[in-house]
């Protein structure tokens, strides 16, 4: 292609004043700036768990405040691995919506087995797909461990909750989906700009830590607002003062109040219930189980257990199927699991939450399993741990 | 797209190195061309095709003016067209409620519907501009452009599309003409504009309309304390954010070689009115003054004329600026502003005995108050804070320290840049300092929710 020489290139113009209130760098001081700025957008992640105390307790779960605070729960992630000889990653199921820290199934389990600690890596608001991005991007510290991965059916119950209906949805945890590719049809109902925008800002912070850091301090001292807005409730006040360095506290009481779903009017429902071959949460569950065997994980899976009370004849049918097809999928890959059997109907909070005495029941159901007791004792070529009791 | 977001960058992340690669080529403004209409349509895809036709017609009255004995006919075909499109796009809805109003006012029941239409981003500065190139052509100050591509590039180029500078078709057409050579410098100033613009927006500006806004809903429900606060908040607010998209806009073209001309210049440090309009908005002021207040005979006519003409441009400024009749209130005060400095300025007691200092508190008093018409929602809630401010306590207007310290701060350092220790704030190390700063600062201070920039309404 045919080029315009340098010398008729059209000379710098002369130059109008350079600005009113603009510092003007020359190229060595911008060169000093951007090594002063990485140095810092670099260092202080890295120092800040060094600065802030972390020092989660027994029965520990996640603030449920801090559920969208990823710089947290990479750190929570880290501490568990190096104390823990067994964590477990789930939904809110796993958390504990409706019981306290200390009635949660990995409590109940370390009640029942005080050789075996399991962890509470649990995260509110989550669902396979969600858990998929969460270890992929902030779950690099699980590796050579052992791994209960909880699966709950509910989210493959209709094409709305498995994300793959054509409304836009409210999800929770956006920013540990797929932004861009699959694309997501809840994503394409927002609109281009919209989606586009988000997708962006999404990947941005996930690959960049002084971000997420960013994030972590909002939503750990300025009670999840912008400082722009903590600053107008709080006029007087420095936003530098905010940051005390004291977490939040773990959440020791129930987020939900524990009334057994047959309190209510015991309606039965409908559920369509998603192919498994269809499912966006079901292929996004497999490819976490991938993950974290291939990060040298030992895994095991923990099914339901699903409120089947609360189903219609039609849908149970539908239900016992998907179920099928879930246990065929798991031992066709040799992946030790147990699919928990359905608890008392008042031993439910909801289609999927378990109360106290349903956790309990089911960390017992659990213990006497020997499929669990043989992982869980197989050590296997795990590296050993630090903090391993 | 916004320049403070992430889609943008990613934009221009690709914009600039292809732009770098095809610069020494033909292919140079197409690529400049294509991108900025990317960026117009990225608002709403239909904008291009009104954006077509405006340079369309524009381009085709100035060719078909080029040695016709019919040239201010076309001439006229552009004005009108341009005025069309502003008045139906931006005025239709004004001018719709007022004729419903006066029809009330008559004694009918009879009422117009009311016009949903969307406002095309941008058109008041891209009409402008736009109309700058056919009346500088009209009056013989520049050769015609042959080139369909270059003029509408020089319309719609994306730097500047949204909110300004308004470019003259003198100034930036013929860096349009030939490749720009870029030098090093270009890129460092280019850099330091658009980050010291993105800090204005993001940390500055941002800040302060969550303040501004809370307020400016509910003026009822506040007393004066905060009501001036709000004001002089919003003095703030809008410097910055305006400010700061030129300075982006400016840095944004400097990089890639093409100079915009400065928009404004510490206007809060005015010590007349005329000195404000020389340092705000500074496309804007020159715009009317050439096209409108000189035409209308400018100062050359007596004194009476000049103040005559000296309102009708300000009026129709403010018109400009949004259609209600608060702007124009408010152009109308900033003509009174600049009838009364100007008379004042003719005498030597206000010239040299009145401190400097003083004259810029009054400037900026005065102009805070204007702000009042331009921020409030309606006429009605103008007058009520107006009415609040004089009439309930001081109270406690609860304005974050924080502001307060970032505002002081800002005018601290306009203050100094105009000093004599100046070059205080040029020391290297002050430099990378602050600008360190600003960055790791705007890091922090990326918030979850949008503010678009004030004059993009326009």
């Amino acid at each position: 292609m045919k080029t315009v020489p340098k010398n008729e290139m059209l000379p710098p113009v002369k130059t109008t004043p350079f600005g009113s209130s603009a510092q003007r760098l020359r190229g060595k001081e911008w060169l000093a700036t951007a090594v002063l700025a990485l140095l810092i957008c670099w260092g202080l992640p890295r120092l800040w768990p060094r600065i802030e105390p972390f020092t989660p307790g027994p029965d520990y779960r996640l603030p449920y405040a801090l559920s969208s605070d990823y710089f947290m729960v990479r750190r929570w992630y880290q501490h568990a691995v190096r104390e823990y000889p067994v964590v477990m990653i789930g939904d809110s199921v796993t958390w504990g919506e409706y019981v306290r820290a200390d009635e949660t199934l990995p409590a109940c389990m370390n009640r029942l087995a005080p050789g075996g600690r399991v962890a509470n890596l649990g995260l509110g608001g989550a669902y396979p797909a969600a858990l998929a991005g969460l270890v992929e991007y902030y779950g690099n510290a699980v590796t050579g461990t052992k791994v209960i991965l909880h699966l709950n059916p509910l989210w493959m119950s209709s094409p709305e909750t498995d994300l793959s209906g054509d409304n836009e949805a409210r999800i929770n945890h956006p920013r540990l989906l797929p932004q861009f590719v699959p694309l997501l049809k809840p994503y394409k109902a927002k609109g281009y700009k919209v989606w586009v925008e988000e997708g962006l800002s999404a990947v941005i912070e996930r690959n960049t830590p002084i971000l997420q850091l960013a994030e972590h301090l909002r939503l750990a001292y300025f009670d999840s607002m912008d400082i722009q807005g903590w600053v107008l409730q709080n006029p007087a006040h420095n936003p530098a003062s905010a940051i005390t360095l004291k977490l939040p506290e773990a959440t020791r009481e129930a987020k939900s109040r524990p009334v057994p779903w047959t309190a209510g009017d015991r309606k039965k429902q409908v559920y369509a219930w998603v192919p498994l071959d269809k499912s966006f949460q079901f292929a996004a569950f497999r490819a976490t189980v991938r993950r974290l065997q291939k990060r040298g994980n030992r895994v095991f899976v923990l099914v339901g257990p699903f409120n089947t009370h609360m189903l219609t004849e039609g849908s149970a049918r539908r239900y016992a199927d998907l179920q099928q097809g879930i246990n065929a999928w798991l031992n066709a890959n040799h992946i030790p699991c147990h699919a928990a059997a359905v608890l008392p109907a008042d031993e439910y909070a909801d289609a999927s939450h378990p109360l106290a005495a349903g956790y309990q029941r089911l960390a017992q159901a659990l213990q006497a399993d020997p499929a669990f007791q043989t992982w869980l004792v197989d050590k296997g070529d795990l590296p050993p741990k630090l903090g391993s009791k | 797209m916004l320049f403070h977001t992430w889609v943008f960058m990613v934009f221009f992340l690709i914009t600039y190195p292809v732009y770098l690669l095809l610069r020494p080529t033909k292919l140079a403004l197409p690529w400049l061309f294509i991108t900025s209409y990317v960026f117009y349509g990225w608002w709403n895809p239909l904008y291009v095709l009104l954006l077509v036709y405006a340079t369309g017609i524009d381009f085709f009255s100035v060719v078909l003016m080029d040695g016709s004995r019919y040239r201010k006919f076309w001439l006229w075909v552009s004005l009108l067209n341009n005025i069309v499109l502003l008045a139906f796009f931006k005025y239709a809805t004004f001018l719709t409620d007022n004729l419903n109003a006066m029809l009330l006012l008559a004694g009918t029941s009879c009422q117009f519907p009311m016009p949903d239409i969307l406002l095309p981003v941008g058109i008041s500065f891209h009409t402008f501009q736009s109309i700058s190139y056919v009346i500088d052509f009209y009056r013989g100050n520049i050769p015609r452009e042959r080139s369909f591509l270059r003029v509408a590039t020089f319309v719609s180029f994306f730097p500047q599309l949204m909110a300004g500078p308004i470019e003259r078709a003198a100034e930036l057409l013929p860096q349009m003409q030939r490749p720009p050579r870029i030098k090093w410098r270009q890129v460092t100033d280019g850099l330091s504009l658009f980050f010291s613009g993105l800090f204005k927006k993001l940390v500055i500006s941002n800040f302060l309309a969550v303040y501004v806004d809370k307020i400016y809903a509910a003026p009822g429900q506040f007393e004066s304390g905060a009501l001036v606060m709000a004001t002089f908040a919003y003095a703030w607010q809008i410097y910055c954010d305006f400010s700061g998209y030129t300075d982006m806009a400016r840095g944004l073209a400097r990089m890639m070689g093409y100079e915009f001309m400065l928009n404004f210049n510490h206007p809060y440090l005015a010590t007349g009115l005329g000195d404000f309009w020389s340092r705000w908005h500074i496309s804007l002021s020159t715009w009317f003054r050439d096209y409108l207040y000189v035409p209308l005979g400018g100062n050359r006519r007596g004194t009476l004329t000049t103040y005559r003409n000296m309102a009708i441009t300000m009026l129709v400024a403010g018109l400009w600026h949004g259609a209600s009749w608060s702007f124009v209130i408010w152009g109308g005060l900033h003509a009174l502003g600049r009838i009364v400095t100007r008379e004042l300025e003719q005498s030597i007691f206000y010239r040299n005995l009145v401190p400097k200092l003083a004259k810029q508190l009054m400037i900026f008093v005065f102009v805070l108050f204007t702000w009042i018409f331009f921020r409030g929602q309606s006429l009605a809630d103008v007058w009520l804070m107006i009415s609040r401010i004089f009439s309930t306590p001081w109270g406690n207007p609860q304005f974050p320290v924080l502001g307060l310290a970032m505002i002081l701060g800002l005018w601290g350092y306009e203050f100094l840049s105009e000093s004599r220790v100046r070059y205080l704030l040029e020391l290297p190390v002050v430099r990378v300092a602050l600008m360190t700063a600003m960055i790791v600062t705007m890091i922090f201070f990326t918030s979850s929710g949008e503010q678009p920039f004030i004059y993009f309404q326009f």
